[in-house]
């Protein structure tokens, strides 16, 4: 018998943007536990599970940080530190979450209540003005099969799927054949609605370039003529009358559509006020045809964060535990907010790294004040960190939930082992929690 | 008036959460009672005479003073749910100060941060420096923000001030901003509340208006598309009946909401 070099994982899904892709075949050798080809996913996704495989770059033992360099300790004298740090702190920060599973988000929510620290995830810097818009306004919805099959009308606002998303519209929005939708790309008319030509803008049907941080004024617009309204501007962010209205007939003609809507809506100025003028557009198409949107969300499980949240504490994120009680107020609990001016002693970064993305002032803040990193590899953040917690990746090296962009949920799975002394991001919050309750005499 | 005096005495490390200044609690305390009553610091609870020197005492809550002493911009929600009295703060204050109010009266002698007379149900506030992003605004979620009182700011605003204000003519509510000058979404969500600005507005102003009246005497940045031309007036009358002349174009909107709408805003002509 030949003796077989590899085995084959199948039906993977995918840890990395909020398509997760559930259809991916990993091969693993069985020797080195190492991953040797990834089929079917997209090119991120499969950079991101060859860069679980031994490197430079990964962790594979606790780190503390000792006179400017990292010193490898055994894991009960990291996790006795961390928690003494935590424990002592009297506003500690807990941010991150997005890349990891369900599981390890609860055991953050109740590490922060047992601390009476401030939660939040990385909604906070992408999605949270969608969330904030949405309970203002309320959002239609529904799962991406459904617009597989049904949708004819697929605009894209904000969003680049061709590079953020390279899945998204060969599984669900563009170029798939549905039930409804038999001759696929033929059967679809694709809106792109973005200040830039991008990659997504070249394929569609329609696109329309807007004046950057002008989408209110442009969805504003388009509102008031379908409100059968004539407006008195003869341009509105860069887009004539003429092409307001043409999208409008558009729109009112299509049997089922749909809008995603990416970060052109929720990060540029109007922030959440893109996406409540939005969703007030989508309802309001609702008296003409079937129409619903969606957010393209970024992290795969940055969705799952806001759901594993909101059923621990009623709060999808920016929640502050230090009243004993979860209240939640973004602007005032928010990562970035409480970084900038300096409200926060100590923080605990989960699977994230805010260094990359919060703006400098934060960063400097977090920098100031002990930082213990939970991560699976170097980031700018773990670099920087006072304490480093090796993980394991989930969706890699553990099984874990994850919710897809459309809130359902998928079990992830383990192809391979960790390396080295890795735990799971389940494992060391719990470690930590067993920790500071025994400091905190509960 | 029956006056107590607090001092702030050092600066807090984290933010102070103070809702227990207002005259409601402090009405038949002592000082040395009123110095056992308990903030909150992060995940800490502090005594009141850990920050503040306390002097005066007043046994009638309209009857009550409260002035305060020092920079408080890291004290918040001062004057939360008052409903009578007076509070007088000589520096500058923190978020939510005065939020949801019923009655009585604030005035900062300062800056004021977000959130200040959010939600506020009656009474007075008074700013005499700016004020943050959201003033007199509904929290998150809400879809009912001010209802009643009057705010005024002699300064800037900042954004999303009056969110979802809601009048009654019925019940004789007329939610009431007075502001020297705005940024964006001033008046969002409006239902019926009155807003008057002395200078400039940015972005957006009353996006999303359902009804209600929005008076700029100076100029506004970019106006929306949804908004129609109505024609010139020379008067503007409010809906608590006051009058306001000068040369205005009066607007109609927000059309996003209805076709025939009741909303206006006039910007000095």
């Amino acid at each position: 018998m030949v003796e077989r070099k590899t085995r084959t994982v199948y039906d993977v899904v995918c840890p990395f943007c909020g398509t997760l892709c559930d259809d991916l075949e990993v091969d693993v050798s069985i020797k080195e536990n190492t991953v040797v080809e990834v089929r079917n996913g997209c090119q991120i996704g499969t950079r991101k599970f060859f860069s679980s495989n031994p490197s430079d770059h990964r962790y594979t033992s606790p780190l503390i940080k000792e006179k400017g360099t990292f010193k490898e300790v055994p894991w009960e004298e990291a996790i006795d530190k961390a928690a003494n740090i935590l424990a002592k702190a009297t506003r500690p920060l807990l941010y991150g979450f997005a890349s990891t599973e369900c599981e390890a988000q609860s055991k953050g929510v109740e590490l922060a209540e047992i601390l009476g620290g401030v939660l939040d995830n990385t909604a906070s810097v992408c999605h949270g003005p969608s969330l904030l818009a949405i309970q203002d306004v309320g959002a239609p919805s529904s799962t991406l099969g459904e617009y597989k099959n049904r949708a004819d009308l697929v605009i894209f606002w904000g969003s680049n799927p061709v590079h953020a998303h390279p899945r998204h519209l060969g599984r669900y929005s563009d170029f798939v054949r549905g039930y409804f939708r038999t001759d696929g790309r033929n059967d679809r008319f694709i809106v792109v609605v973005d200040p830039r030509n991008t990659h997504t803008a070249q394929i569609a049907d329609l696109f329309i370039q807007v004046n950057p941080n002008e989408d209110y004024e442009l969805l504003n617009a388009i509102r008031a003529t379908l409100r059968g309204v004539d407006i008195d501007n003869e341009e509105v962010a860069g887009v004539p009358k003429e092409k307001i209205k043409e999208l409008v007939e558009i729109m009112k003609k299509a049997h089922f559509g749909v809008i995603f809507f990416g970060m052109g809506l929720t990060q540029s100025i109007s922030h959440h006020r893109n996406v409540d003028t939005a969703i007030c557009l989508v309802r309001e198409l609702n008296d003409h045809t079937k129409f619903l949107l969606t957010p393209m969300r970024g992290h795969y499980n940055i969705a799952g964060s806001n759901q594993v949240f909101a059923w621990n504490t009623g709060y999808a994120y920016s929640i502050d535990f230090s009243r004993g009680y979860p209240r939640y107020n973004p602007g005032e609990f928010s990562a970035v907010d409480v970084l900038l001016r300096d409200e926060i002693d100590a923080s605990l970064i989960v699977a994230s790294d805010p260094a990359s993305n919060f703006p400098a002032g934060a960063v400097k803040n977090m920098f100031k004040h002990p930082l213990i990193s939970i991560e699976p590899h170097h980031t700018p953040t773990s670099v920087n960190a006072d304490i480093v917690l090796p993980a394991a990746f989930a969706g890699i090296e553990c099984e874990g939930t994850a919710y897809r962009m459309d809130k359902v949920p998928l079990r992830l799975r383990k192809v391979k082992d960790a390396p080295g002394q890795c735990l799971t991001d389940r494992e060391i919050l719990e470690k930590l929690i067993e920790k500071v309750k025994e400091l905190k005499g509960e | 008036m029956a006056e107590i005096k607090l001092k702030l005495k050092k600066q807090p490390t984290f933010p102070l959460e103070a809702e227990i200044i207002t005259p409601d609690n402090f009405v038949g305390k002592t000082a040395a009672e009123i110095k056992k009553l308990e903030l909150y610091m992060g995940n800490t609870v502090v005594k009141l005479g850990d920050f503040f020197d306390v002097s005066g005492k007043s046994t009638e809550i309209k009857d009550t003073k409260i002035i305060i002493e020092g920079d408080l911009k890291n004290v918040k929600r001062i004057g939360e749910k008052m409903s009578g009295g007076e509070i007088l703060i000589n520096g500058n204050i923190g978020m939510h100060v005065g939020n949801q109010m019923k009655g009585g009266k604030i005035v900062v002698n300062g800056n004021a941060g977000d959130w200040a007379g959010a939600m506020l149900k009656g009474g007075e506030l008074e700013i005499t420096g700016s004020a943050g992003n959201y003033v007199g605004a509904a929290y998150r979620g809400f879809w009912v923000g001010m209802e009643n009182g009057i705010i005024k700011v002699k300064g800037k605003i900042g954004n999303e001030s009056m969110l979802w204000a809601r009048s009654s003519k019925g019940a004789g509510k007329f939610p009431t901003l007075f502001c020297g000058e705005a940024s964006s979404f001033l008046g969002m969500h409006n239902h019926g509340g009155t807003i008057i600005v002395e200078g400039n507005v940015d972005r957006c102003t009353g996006a999303d208006q359902a009804w209600g009246t929005i008076v700029v005497k100076g100029k506004v940045k970019t106006q929306l598309p949804s908004y129609k031309k109505m024609g010139e007036v020379n008067e503007i009358e409010l809906p608590n009946g006051e009058k306001i002349s000068g040369k205005f174009i009066e607007y109609s909107g927000d059309h996003t909401v209805k076709k025939e709408t009741n909303g206006r805003l006039y910007i000095a002509a």
